[in-house]
């Protein structure tokens, strides 16, 4: 009698542990997804102030947004070696380097990724690269992940345009660089180019928002 | 009556030839090439099943990656009310033996769709609003293909576990 007391009270123990782990778990869950969104809601939206940052470019130098003192703004994209869509923007991105740099508005690209997760990023193949395609842009690396997580980069290639507002740098656009990562020749909306032409003319940026699929960035674990 | 039988011979035939060459198709090709009105309709055609879609590429890593849990998933849940398909958004024009590696590698029979969709943006918000485009990602239907959950991020097998398990039947 005593044992099946005993049994019956082990059951229940083992009941009462079982929900109690299912609600754990539950709420577990609920702040993983809570903390995912307050992450997703973290980064700049067009209108917002962005910092400068202090990046290692691949020439072994230090580069700050600062130091271009006659720069309007700035086209930061945050991109990468190994990613197909960096690879397959990687002329456009040149070119709109060559065509906005001398009116003021240069490249700046970032690679955000974790050389760890993804060896083809490392800091030692971006130098190659930016010198086997003659990138005429910095290019940084963002070691920390800290100014990816600060802007709100998500994927590469990720575009951020800013201007240079008396002595603040306001966020213009954040997106895509057009509207057709695989066939160049079939662009019907040039985003970067347009907020640019835009700006340049004074007038106000019409798209300053839009999505695009992209690599994932390699977060450190 | 002999035409009555011929008749049903010849339809029995004609179902088993299209059973074939859709098998065949299906076999030889591996995926489904869609827009994204055909997704839409995926995602809100209620029937037994709660739909899990996985947003994927070949050239994406972590997704290649996270296909066998998928793949696991479809097979353990295929006759508990859980669909699982695949949504490549690889380039049409080089596709074939990019998915037919990964599908041979991984042993996938999850149904793959190529959604054929170049302006991202004019689509990225009609599957999920919080969803900035980066790859893998994942959404969630139940039955009646209310929207239970969006990940922008790589799953495991247990987190996919946990995500599902309430709709198991």
């Amino acid at each position: 009698m005593k044992n099946q007391q005993k049994i019956n009270k082990n059951a229940l123990m083992a009941l009462k542990n079982s929900i109690l782990g299912k609600v754990n778990l539950f709420v577990m869950l609920l702040l993983i997804g809570f903390q995912c969104s307050v992450m997703a809601g973290n980064g700049y939206a067009p209108g917002d102030k962005a910092s400068d940052f202090n990046l290692k470019n691949t020439d072994g130098k230090m580069f700050s947004l600062s130091s271009m003192e006659k720069a309007k703004g700035f086209i930061v994209i945050f991109t990468c070696n190994h990613c197909p869509f960096s690879q397959a923007y990687e002329d456009r991105i040149i070119s709109l380097h060559k065509k906005f740099a001398a009116k003021g508005y240069p490249v700046i690209a970032i690679n955000p990724n974790d050389a760890e997760t993804e060896p083809a990023d490392s800091y030692e193949n971006m130098v190659k690269r930016a010198a086997d395609h003659q990138y005429p842009f910095p290019y940084l690396v963002d070691n920390t992940q800290e100014i990816a997580k600060k802007y709100g980069a998500t994927r590469t290639p990720h575009v951020f345009i800013l201007s240079k507002k008396a002595k603040d740098l306001v966020v213009e656009y954040v997106g895509a660089i057009d509207d057709n990562a695989y066939e160049t020749d079939q662009v019907k909306n040039p985003y970067i180019e347009n907020v640019v032409n835009e700006l340049l003319a004074g007038k106000k940026v019409s798209v300053s928002n839009t999505k695009a699929i992209g690599c994932g960035i390699k977060w450190k674990k | 009556m002999t035409s009555k039988y011929l008749l049903c011979l010849k339809r029995v035939l004609i179902f088993f030839l299209i059973s074939f060459l859709w098998s065949f198709q299906v076999h030889s090709q591996g995926y489904k090439v869609i827009k994204i009105n055909a997704l839409m309709d995926l995602m809100s055609t209620k029937n037994d099943s709660a739909l899990l879609i996985n947003f994927w590429a070949t050239w994406c890593k972590p997704c290649v990656s996270e296909l066998p849990h998928f793949e696991a998933f479809r097979k353990k849940y295929a006759t508990k009310g859980i669909q699982v398909i695949l949504v490549s958004l690889d380039d049409v024009k080089n596709a074939n033996a990019r998915i037919a590696r990964v599908v041979k590698e991984k042993s996938i029979l999850s149904p793959i769709y190529l959604l054929n969709e170049l302006d991202y943006n004019a689509w990225i918000n009609k599957i999920d609003s919080s969803w900035s485009g980066s790859l893998p990602a994942t959404l969630f239907l139940d039955k009646k293909k209310n929207k239970i959950g969006f990940y922008e991020k790589e799953l495991s097998q247990e987190e996919l576990e946990n995500i599902v398990k309430p709709f198991i039947q």
